[in-house]
């Protein structure tokens, strides 16, 4: 027998292929069995054989050793366990939830108003959303007394779903014992454990830091088991209490719907408050943060970022992660050291979260509790300042030249389309913190809109809202645009009012309509109108530096605004027609703003020769 | 496996054009080698194989192979089925068995069983040969 050259086999192929062909190459080295390169010989049925095993055992060495890994496993156990290495619990769903003020008209208790009316945990609420009905409940009890004779439940936060529990008895013959809760559209933050031992009942929370916990702490951990359930185990007597046997585990929780009812703001009572049905909302705030369960992609995304994170709130990044993890399904988050704040506030990080498409601020509770707990995780020095969100209001005037002989719509219908063009930009481009509005691509939008648009003119002015103190006291107004604002030259339009144009307020003492405007220079000028001349009062009423797009207004005391909600609308020409949104504020494209002109081009339509007639708008905002 | 290093063996196989092992691995009485299967024989149980095997059952291999085991459970072909079937064996030693010449295939089916009958020569010898398979189902 001739020798066989070993080193002929490659020993990296793994397909079937190129297994085959690997081992028809070993077997050249030899001359007793020739037939191994016909497909239908009793060799080439081994050799096909030994190739399909090889083929088989390289794939699932291959599949083992990419589940190992958090990047590369597939399988959610997998990809769960991988993330548990790293402290990291995946998410359950979370059921929407809402907030309201809740008046109780004219309550009775046995014929007589009560001191006090209570809602308990569980109390039941409905509302029609989308055609379908959902329940909602109140997660917590709350007693309330009358403020001059009315019973209001202030800031009533309801959560989409219902109230389930499970019960476990204890043993200590059980190793490694686990108590699941038997459901799967769980919202874990409100898992609610007591332990009755020897009829006393006690209730265990759930486990954070593992410095805080000692041998007695009654506490609890969660995890997310091979099955996709979620389970709670306790601690070994060291590491959290353990309970004792025979002890009963009672296990509440809310179990969410399929769908979330993320937006429905239109609620009733299901269930009376002490025989008391009359109810009045107010101050709805829409159902939002309703999401489905993390995904494996979403577990290895967190995970990474919460095992970078340390559970320590040091970078920006840091922040972010843990702002994931404590408000799941976050529409958007914002995050920045007090360095950068305007004006500068060192040993701070600010905060702005977006909750969800139908709302741009936490309530007052929420606030509190993200505040609280990143304070417990930031670095000694650093406080955590959680603010709203505010809106930087995009003012759109746009005119457009269409061949009125390629289509069969008026020009009425026209403007209606480009408007819609202008408003599904907004929705789908301009949603969160950290967004762009970028001009070209809204006119490029708009020259889509029909195929009759030739072209466009889109101008962009900016407007804040500010809201002016009328309490009878001086206060100061600064507003920043986050953008620098047009300002050719160091005294553009000082005659028209520079760039800024503010709507009307009232000073105390003085019966004048006054306005704001700006120099050119850099100064804020308050003014009042004689007809339609301005009558500057105040020269230097504040400053303006163009290129931040920094306002600051002197004090002054406010007695009343134009507006109807105390406030005062600063408008404004940027520099540049691309917008950015900085720190926390949002940008929206305001509806009732939009200007939308068609123009019939009569070069175009053939009415114009040599373009002799012809009008083109101004490409600069007046 | 038995190992073929025997000067026997060697210079045996070093006369033949084609050498493969049975598939029934059936050890020699004498020296305990596996015996094998040379020339003609080799040939003709590699067609038989082929014959034999359905089509998708060689992993990674779907389109070797001829159906004609499932054939055994069809009713009666007609006369243009069995032309098709012979064209069908035809193509699958044409693609799969280039040692063999096929001059002629007869393939009848009668009842649940089915004959056939092949005529072919090897690429390296002149003289005709004939391969008879008859399939017959069992239950």
């Amino acid at each position: 027998m001739a020798t066989i050259n070993s080193s002929n086999i490659n020993i990296t192929d793994l397909d079937f292929d190129d297994v085959s062909t690997s081992l028809k190459e070993y077997l050249k080295g030899q001359s007793t069995l020739k037939d191994y390169d016909f497909e239908g010989s009793n060799l080439s049925i081994l050799v096909d054989l030994l190739a399909y095993s090889a083929h088989t055992s390289a794939f699932n060495a291959n599949m083992v050793a990419s589940e190992m890994f958090l990047d590369t496993a597939q399988i959610r156990k997998n990809v769960v366990s991988r993330a548990k290495e790293l402290g990291y619990t995946p998410s359950s769903r979370t059921a929407a939830k809402a907030t309201f003020d809740l008046t109780v008209n004219n309550p009775t208790v046995g014929g007589q108003t009560p001191s006090s009316l209570t809602i308990n945990r569980g109390h039941e609420f409905t509302t029609v959303f989308d055609g379908s009905s959902f329940t909602f409940i109140s997660l917590e009890n709350k007693t309330i007394t009358p403020t001059t004779g009315t019973f209001v439940f202030n800031d009533l936060t309801i959560n989409q779903g219902k109230l389930t529990s499970d019960i476990y008895r204890y043993s200590s013959q059980v190793s490694n014992q686990r108590f699941p809760m038997l459901n799967t559209n769980i919202d874990t933050s409100t898992i609610n454990i007591n332990v009755t031992s020897n009829n006393i009942v006690t209730s265990w929370t759930k486990a954070g830091d593992l410095t805080g916990i000692k041998s007695s702490s009654k506490v609890y951990y969660l995890q997310e088991n091979d099955e996709g359930l979620f389970e709670v185990y306790f601690g070994d007597g060291v590491i959290g209490a353990s309970p004792k046997d025979g002890d009963e585990i009672s296990i509440s929780y809310l179990v969410t719907d399929n769908l979330h009812a993320n937006g429905a703001n239109v609620f009733s009572m299901a269930t009376s408050i002490n025989g008391n049905s009359d109810v009045t909302f107010t101050n709805t705030i829409s159902a939002s943060a309703g999401k489905d369960i993390e995904t494996t992609d979403q577990i290895k995304f967190s995970a990474s970022k919460f095992y970078t994170s340390q559970n320590r709130l040091v970078t920006v990044q840091d922040y972010k992660a843990k702002l994931q993890e404590l408000y799941p399904g976050a529409d958007s988050i914002a995050v920045w050291g007090g360095e950068d704040n305007t004006p500068p506030a060192y040993g701070k990080v600010y905060v702005a979260l977006k909750p969800s498409q139908f709302s741009n601020n936490l309530t007052t509770a929420e606030k509190n509790g993200l505040k609280k707990s990143l304070s417990a995780l930031s670095v000694l020095t650093v406080r955590p300042e959680i603010i709203d969100a505010e809106i930087l209001q995009i003012l759109l005037s746009t005119s457009f030249k269409y061949d009125p002989t390629k289509t069969s719509q008026t020009k009425s219908a026209l403007e209606t389309l480009v408007r819609a063009s202008i408003l599904s930009y907004d929705n789908s481009e301009l949603s969160g913190f950290d967004t762009l509005f970028r001009h070209s691509q809204l006119t490029s939008k708009i020259d889509g809109t029909e195929t009759s648009l030739l072209s466009n003119i889109t101008n962009v002015k900016l407007r804040k809202n500010k809201i002016a103190t009328i309490d009878g006291r001086a206060s100061s107004l600064t507003l920043d645009f986050g953008n620098s604002l047009y300002n050719p030259h160091s005294g553009h339009n000082s005659m028209g009012g520079g760039v800024i144009t503010s709507t009307g307020f009232f000073i105390s003492g003085d019966v004048n309509n006054y306005f704001f405007d700006d120099d050119g220079t850099g100064n804020i000028r308050r003014y009042y109108l004689d007809g339609s001349t301005r009558v500057y009062s105040d020269n230097a009423a504040g400053t303006i530096i163009y290129s931040t797009g920094v306002v600051s207004i002197n004090s002054l005391t406010y007695s009343s605004t134009s507006n109807t909600d105390s406030s005062i609308d600063f408008t404004t020409i940027p520099s540049s027609n691309d917008v950015i949104s900085t720190k926390n504020q949002l940008l929206d494209i305001t509806a009732s703003e939009i200007s939308v002109t068609g123009v019939a081009d009569t070069v175009a339509s053939g009415e114009t020769s040599a373009g002799v007639g012809y009008t083109t708008s101004s490409s600069y905002s007046s | 496996m038995a190992q073929f290093n025997s000067k026997n063996q060697s210079s045996r196989v070093s006369r033949r054009w084609f050498t493969d092992i049975d598939i029934n691995m059936t050890l020699h009485p004498q020296s305990g080698d596996l015996t094998l299967k040379y020339d003609i024989n080799a040939v003709k149980r590699s067609v038989k194989n082929l014959l034999q095997t359905n089509l998708y059952e060689r992993p990674f291999k779907p389109s070797l192979g001829i159906n004609l085991r499932g054939m055994l459970f069809e009713l009666s072909t007609t006369t243009t089925d069995q032309v098709v079937l012979e064209q069908d064996i035809i193509s699958l030693i044409n693609n799969y068995e280039p040692r063999a010449n096929v001059t002629d295939v007869i393939a009848n089916q009668s009842g649940n069983s089915i004959d056939i009958t092949m005529f072919f020569t090897i690429s390296n010898s002149p003289l005709p040969q004939q391969l008879d398979i008859a399939l017959q189902r069992v239950r």
